[in-house]
This record gives structure tokens, sequence and C-alpha cells, in this order.
């Protein structure tokens, strides 16, 4: 199966249609920390453009994967490949120009400006020796124009709220320009008029192509705007699909251990996840 | 990504502000070049006042001849011919020395305290001090002999001490388990190295001749046996060293974020991590080798540089490096001026004008710049 998928993706990188294409595969991936085994044996296909939540109790390993999708740690067994290529074997400057992260709380370093950390995401662009030009700040102002953060832009970001700092973090990892976006629970510190805001972007990021994996804790917010949940539980995907296919009373039961309604939306018709 | 709307989000009362033209204006107004020409000038009038003074006093203007006098095509000025010796060798040496060993102090401070994204931190952390401190006692209180074939074996016992102490420190770091909190290990390996050396250094003491004077005075540092040629050696390892310090200063301000999240955005952070460590060391085990262990420039003066002018290490290395030259020259000239004809410790005069300077800065710094 595992060569099955290898095959697949390397044959439909030379295609042209969108969607057919897996921009993140993640095949048989086993990843712990010390003793304890976080992710065992998850497999994982991502198509390009779409809007992706992984979806799961805490400490299921949603960052864990998106850290291994980044490359930023390397699984134990199995493979993770992003545009078909094996992320184990890029360079950290040819990972950060193909997959840009949001982290969950970013460290934001004090006294710099929202703009100088914007700039931080044409790191991957730029040689040892050579600093940010007119193009890179062009680029980090659209993106901050983007999330909504060109406002304060000469503002130090330790003065920032907490949804401030956010969207920056985000600027930073639209400024690096990449196709794969991995956001870690990107409306966590927002209120409720920046979390629809937020995940609109996603959406709209998803229709320029760009493809979007979220972890998201908020399995209301997730079914709005994402096109596939993933749901992981004890370090297996146990369903993978559409918002509605996904999102079941009996399957929630099982994973959270927890009864909750499942209602239509009255305008989107998407499910709505209420705790019972 | 160029153009195109994000919803209700993307048109901001502030893209007015952020005009079309900003993005060449912002790359102007970004780099403060004029504050590195100020400082470089503030630099030459503090070396100037320190060379006229001493117990012959050489006007300042005389000091600019005489250094004129050097340049080709520049006819000898008419001055005493004691004051050219005097200034080019006795005083020059000496605040030439005194520049560099400031500057490279202050220098690796500031990367020190970037690397480890901790403002305590100073050129001393991981062991620097302790390790040349204990060679150099060895070196004084054993018999070994000062000099072979007429090369000072003080200056290269510390500096092998020194990068002999970084380098268990480091190798303990690099086998303790978990390579995740490697920073926060080495900081602990070379506490402990620190404190073993410490002992020993004390107990050499103790057990020694009862003049230990120049034990102190190579403890608390000095300039007084400065030559030209130390001036050279310590060039020789301090120029790579600020050389590779200021290419990696723009991916220091990456890691200004946590090390993650600088991986993810394209840094190799392991290996940036161990080429900062071995610039620093090298530059400060150094500058030690001469002078002794003189302290708090390599903690203040990057503090005064981020405390007034911000957080970008491609300015804050440079900047440092300027002020903590022009702080030791002045320390050095109190040192040797004050008790006159006696002499200070270069590193009582740092602390005694660094600690409250620093406790002021603290108190009226902006929030949140530390």
């Amino acid at each position: 199966m595992v060569n099955g998928q290898a095959t697949a993706t390397r044959e439909s990188t030379n295609t042209h249609g969108p969607a057919a294409r897996a921009a993140v595969s993640v095949s048989g991936v086993w990843a712990a920390y010390g003793e304890r085994s976080v992710l065992s044996g998850l497999d994982l296909e991502v198509a390009a453009g779409s809007v992706v939540a992984i979806a799961g109790p805490n400490g299921v390993g949603k960052s864990t994967l998106l850290k291994l999708v980044a490359g930023a740690i390397l699984p134990q067994r199995g493979m993770v490949r992003v545009d078909g290529r094996d992320v184990s074997r890029l360079s950290a400057r040819e990972r950060a120009r193909l997959v840009a992260v949001v982290p969950q709380s970013p460290e934001l370093p004090p006294g710099a400006s929202a703009l100088d950390v914007a700039l931080m995401g044409r790191n991957p662009h730029l040689g040892l020796l050579s600093w940010e030009g007119e193009d890179d700040v062009e680029i980090a102002l659209d993106a901050m124009r983007l999330t909504g953060a060109a406002e304060f832009a000469d503002r130090p970001v330790d003065r920032l709220s907490g949804g401030e700092r956010q969207r920056v973090a985000i600027a930073m990892a639209l400024a690096q320009q990449t196709s794969i976006l991995l956001v870690d629970e990107p409306t966590a510190n927002l209120d409720l008029a920046y979390q629809p805001a937020i995940m609109r972007l996603m959406r709209d990021l998803a229709a320029r192509g760009t493809t979007i994996v979220a972890a998201v804790h908020d399995l209301t917010l997730a079914a709005q705007f994402c096109d596939e949940i993933v749901l992981l539980s004890e370090g297996r995907r146990v369903a993978a699909g559409a918002p509605w296919d996904v999102l079941t009373e009996e399957l929630i039961r099982e994973v959270y251990d927890a009864d909750a309604l499942v209602m239509e939306h009255p305008k989107t018709g998407r499910p709505v996840v209420v705790g019972g | 990504m160029a153009e195109g709307s994000a919803g209700n989000i993307s048109r901001t009362p502030a893209d007015s502000v952020i005009g079309e033209s900003l993005a060449a204006r912002v790359i102007g107004l970004r780099y403060p070049w004029w504050r590195l020409a100020v400082g470089c000038a503030v630099v030459a009038l503090a070396a100037v006042v320190a060379a006229s003074q001493g117990s012959v006093y050489i006007p300042p203007g005389a000091v600019v001849e005489l250094l004129a006098a050097q340049l080709p095509g520049v006819s000898d000025a008419d001055l005493p011919a004691s004051w050219s010796a005097i200034m080019f060798q006795l005083r020059l040496p000496r605040v030439a020395l005194a520049l560099i060993v400031g500057a490279g102090l202050a220098m690796s401070g500031a990367a020190y305290q970037g690397l480890f994204r901790n403002p305590l931190a100073d050129p001393y952390l991981v062991g620097v001090a302790s390790g040349a401190g204990l060679a150099a006692v060895i070196v004084l209180l054993t018999g070994v002999p000062l000099y072979l074939a007429g090369v000072g074996l003080l200056p290269i016992a510390a500096f092998c001490g020194g990068i002999c102490s970084v380098g268990i420190a480091y190798t303990v770091a690099r086998s303790a388990r978990g390579a995740g909190a490697s920073l926060t290990t080495l900081i602990l390996a070379g506490v402990a190295i620190a404190a073993l050396t410490g002992a020993v250094t004390s107990l050499l003491m103790i057990r020694s001749d009862p003049d230990l004077r120049p034990v102190l005075s190579w403890l608390m540092g000095s300039f007084i046996a400065a030559e030209w040629s130390d001036s050279g050696v310590v060039l020789l390892y301090l120029a790579p060293s600020v050389a590779v310090l200021l290419g990696f200063s723009r991916i220091l301000n990456v890691m200004q974020l946590s090390e993650d999240h600088a991986s993810m955005l394209g840094v190799e952070v392991e290996k940036a991590k161990v080429i900062l460590i071995v610039a620093a060391t090298l530059a400060t085990a150094a500058a030690v080798s001469f002078s002794g262990l003189i302290g708090f420039v390599g903690l203040v003066a990057p503090h005064v540089v981020r405390l007034l002018w911000g957080v970008d290490y491609r300015f804050i290395l440079p900047m440092s490096a300027l002020v903590g030259a022009t702080f030791m020259v002045l320390a050095d000239l109190i040192a040797r001026t004050v008790v006159s004809p006696g002499e200070l410790p270069v590193g009582v005069v740092t602390a005694f004008c660094g600690a409250p300077f620093f406790l002021y800065i603290l108190l009226r710094r902006r929030p949140g710049a530390m």
C-alpha cells in the first residue's frame, strides 16, 4: 500500500489537475516523545488546494502530526511526503520553501515590530548574507494586509493583543509563499469576530491553490470551513471525509467519550456540534 | 499572494498609510547606519582622550598630529620626541588592546544573549572565564615558566583553558539525553564546570605563596603590560569570529523565535548554534588571554544598545562592539589615572561604573524590551 501510494504521488505530480495531486502524504507514521507513543501507524492524504482539519481529543497528536509534516521532527517509522518529496531528505531551507507553519502560541521576540516579524517569513528565500529587499517588504506587507495585520505593522509585537499577534504569525507564514500552510489552532487566541474571518482567509488561500492543514479544536468551526475533517484517536485515524460523514454522534461519543448533539447550521447547512 | 481580497478583513484603514512606495521607504529607514558612524566617531574620540591622559599630559591635538604623522605623505610634527615614545610605546598599545578586548567581549556577550535568548547571558556564561582563570592561576602559581623562548605562556594557557572548559561543557551537553534542551543543558554544564574549576583555583591560591597580587590582578583584569603584538594576536582570532557573528546576525534575529519555529523558517538550528558558540567562545578566549577576566562589559554593552536602540541583531552586534570598546578604553583610563602612580585592576572599574549604570538602565527600560 505504501508503494502504491508513492507511485500514485509521483505520477500525479505530472498531471495538472490540482484536486488529483496529493500535496501531503503521510504513510504508516509512528512518533513518540520518549516512552510515550503519540502516533501509531497514521495514514493521511491531503489533496492540493483543499482545507483539511485535523481534529481529536487533547494530546492525540495533532500538533505532532503538523510538526512531522513540516519536517521539524522525524518519524520513528513511516514516511512523510510533501509535494511528492520525502521530507526527511530536504534541507531546512527547502522545507521552509514548501511548507509554512503557524505554531499554536508562537513566541514572538519582544520589541520587534509586527513588520520585522512578518519579514522573518522571507528567511527561506534569503541567502546567509543577504538582507530583505524591497520585494521582500512588499510581500510581507501584502501578507499583513491579507491577515488584517497591516494596520499595526510598526507596533512592537509585545504590545499587541493575542489575536493581533496571531494575525502577525499567520502573515509571517504567508510571507514564506509556500504551497502548503500548516496551522495549529488558528483561532485559539481570536475573539468571535475574527475566528470566522481567519477561517475565511484560509478558504481564500485554498481557492488560490494553497493547501491548508489545520489542527482545530472546535469541531463546529472546522465543519463550517473545511473540505475534509480527519478525526484522530489514540494515535490513529478513525475517520476522514466530508464534515457530515465524520461528525456523527456515535463517532464523537466513541472518540471523545462524551455525548454530543449534531445539528444542521441554519445558514451553511453544515453540521454544528453541541456538547450534551 | 500579491492581490485579492480575503473577505472583510483585507481592507483596513491602514492601507492608505501603508502606501505603495512604503516598501522603499521602510528599507531606507530600517538600518540606522548613521548611528554606527556616530559610534565610530565616539570610539575615536575616547581613544584620543585616553591617549592624552597620564603622568605626562599630551594635548589631544598633539595625539592626532602624532597619529597623522604616521601616514605617508604627512610631514613629522614638531613635537617633543619623548611624546612620540610615550604615545607609541606605552599608551597607544594599551588603548588599542583595550579597544579590541572591549569590542570582542561586548560582541560575544551580545551573541550569547541572542543565542540563549537570555538577557543574563554574558561572554563567560558557558565557562570560558573559569577555564581561562584556572589555567592562568596554574601558570602563575605552580612554577611553570612565564616565558618559553621569549613567548609569554600566560595568554596561551588562558586561551587554551577557556576553550577546553567550553569544549567539556559542550561535549557534556551534546551527549546528554534529550538533545532538545541542549542550550539549557549547556548552561548547566557550564555552571558545574565553573564551580569545579573555581574550587581548584581557590585551592591553588590557598596552598601557594602568600603573594597573590599577580593572580588577583589577572583575575580582575589589567592592560598594564599591553604591547602592540598582543593586539595583533587577539585580532587574529577576533577578526574571523566577528565576521562569522556579523554574517549570522540576521539568522540570530530569526532564532529569537522558538527553536522549532526558527527551524520551520529554514534555519539549520543545530548548525547555527554550534557556529555561533564556537565564534563567540574564540572571541572571548582571545580577549581574556592577554587582559584577564574583565567583567560587566560583555553584559552591559549589549543591554545598553538593546534598550536604547531596539532588537535587530544586525545592529546590536556591531553597535555593542563600539559601545564595549568605548567603555573599556574609558574604564582603563580611570584604572590607570585615579590612584596614580598606582593602578586599579580594570575589572574593578568596569564593575564600579557598570553595575550602577546597569541598575539605572533596568529602572528606565521600556516595558517588554527584555
